[in-house]
């Protein structure tokens, strides 16, 4: 779904190559500049940082860029996390060392308003800690810059986190199995349907059959309504989530569902879902104003 | 080479500190050697004073050797203007421009969600009750311009919202003697949107 509603930016002369440019051809002072997305940064001594980028061309990679927390640096802007730019990176003792930088796309609406961000920085912290070193997927790179592009503008970010969710797990292959029994494999039409309810067991790997109900430790039910947005969300087309009614109980199961399964499967716990339910919690209950 | 038990043990101590490697390390300890005895003791006197006298202003949470820090205590500054900032350096930093004579508030970091550091971290609770104590009329947000320092700002600034306070932020964009042209793009969008009337 994500990637077909923003084909433009995926198209863009800067996403077309697919191969980074090398600078230099001799090796032992090889700078090369990819197309990367910023997914986190942390301080280095009194001016630098090391940023950790996803790269198009060498995926996950750490670069320090030198003397980035200065205010006049260039690479002050480019080293922000949830920035797109072009990154030349040259190759140092132990980590690269970010020379230089083109802005892209510093994803300034996502970044002024608090859960939108809160959102991305979810999906951004989900593919830091799931991805390998060095590892090139350019699905991944597509699918993160296209899912930074909705969170800015979907009207229902949770949706994009959990699309976005989905569609990872898938390019990783650990996709969740929503159609029929993850266990025995018999088909949706065969599964025991309670109440109009299923339990998904993060640790057959997704919808279990009444038969092998008994089998899992662990399950989180979910109605099968929130099975069909979900497949819905999978399904590449926009337009079928739009067509769904989606209640916050269908959100709140989705969530839980997934959460566990990415806990159970990739045994990953993300940090960044605590603030963005402290944020929640916060907006429904607000302060008192004062007399 | 082998150094002698003390001067290796003030060679590990030294190497702990940020920005200090090995070589730095040898020439601070070469530079007490050759400095008379009391320097050493005057240094070392200076170090412990410091981690035994400095704690946290009981108000604002910027460093103080008693219950207040001097800029709580003066009756001279404005009251009802808040400066809130992440670290004490950074009120430093704005002292030093002689500016501005209210009040400060350090949150003690910024918020970083994925690094974990959600707003129980931060003093932003005490924050939120000198608010609610009615004095203040300004509470200006001078955190970090960066993703974390935003974040920051646009989270106390939601929480600020039922409060009949004006909530204001730094305004960002061009360094000073800085060329326009080699300003990146979101310093200019800043500066673009923080311009003012002539």
């Amino acid at each position: 779904m994500i990637v077909e509603a923003f084909p433009a930016a995926l198209s863009s002369p800067t996403n077309k190559g697919d191969v980074g440019s090398e600078a230099s051809p001799d090796n032992r002072i090889r700078t090369t500049t990819m197309s990367g997305i910023v997914l986190r940064q942390r301080p280095l001594g009194e001016r630098d940082r090391i940023v950790t980028l996803y790269t198009r061309e060498r995926g996950k990679l750490a670069a320090v860029a030198k003397g980035a927390r200065q205010p006049r640096s260039k690479l002050a802007a480019m080293s922000q996390p949830l920035t797109h730019g072009r990154y030349t990176v040259a190759r140092g003792k132990s980590l690269g060392v970010l020379t230089q930088g083109t802005l892209e796309d510093p994803f300034f609406r996502l970044k002024q308003d608090l859960l939108r961000m809160a959102f991305a920085t979810c999906a951004v912290e989900l593919l830091d800690k799931t991805v390998p070193e060095e590892d090139a997927a350019a699905d991944i790179f597509n699918l993160l810059l296209a899912s930074l592009y909705e969170f800015q503008i979907d009207p229902v970010p949770e949706l994009v986190l959990r699309s976005f969710e989905l569609e990872l797990l898938h390019l990783l292959g650990y996709l969740p199995t929503l159609k029929r029994c993850s266990r025995c494999n018999s088909p949706l039409a065969d599964l025991h349907r309670h109440a109009g309810s299923y339990l998904f067991s993060p640790q057959f790997g997704g919808i279990v059959c009444r038969d092998c109900q008994r089998h899992t430790r662990c399950s989180v039910t979910v109605t099968a309504q929130t099975i069909e947005i979900m497949v819905a969300l999978r399904s590449g087309d926009p337009m079928a989530v739009r067509r769904l009614t989606i209640t916050p109980r269908n959100m709140q199961e989705m969530r839980r569902a997934l959460s566990e399964f990415i806990q159970y499967r990739l045994d990953v716990n993300l940090k960044s879902t605590q603030f963005l339910d402290r944020l929640r919690w916060m907006r429904s209950h607000p302060v008192p104003p004062v007399e | 080479m082998l150094y002698p038990r003390p001067i290796a043990r003030l060679l590990e101590e030294l190497e702990k500190l940020p920005g200090i490697g090995p070589k730095s390390a040898q020439r601070i300890a070469y530079h007490i050697l050759r400095e008379p005895p009391n320097f050493a003791e005057k240094l070392s006197q200076a170090v412990v004073d410091t981690r035994a006298k400095i704690r946290d202003c009981s108000r604002c949470f910027s460093l103080s050797e008693g219950e207040l820090c001097p800029i709580c205590q003066d009756d001279r500054r404005d009251r009802a203007s808040l400066c809130v900032v992440a670290e004490p350096r950074d009120l430093m930093a704005v002292e030093n421009t002689g500016t501005y004579r209210g009040c400060y508030h350090v949150l003690q970091g910024h918020l970083s969600p994925i690094d974990g550091i959600g707003p129980d971290d931060l003093r932003i609770d005490p924050l939120i009750q000198r608010v609610r104590e009615g004095a203040i009329s300004e509470v200006i947000l001078a955190t970090n311009p960066t993703v974390e320092g935003d974040a920051t700002a646009l989270y106390i600034a939601e929480l600020l919202r039922p409060f009949p306070v004006r909530v204001t932020q730094l305004a960002m964009g061009l360094p000073v003697g800085g060329d326009l042209d080699y300003a990146d793009q979101v310093t200019i969008a800043r500066a673009f949107e923080g311009r003012r009337l002539m």
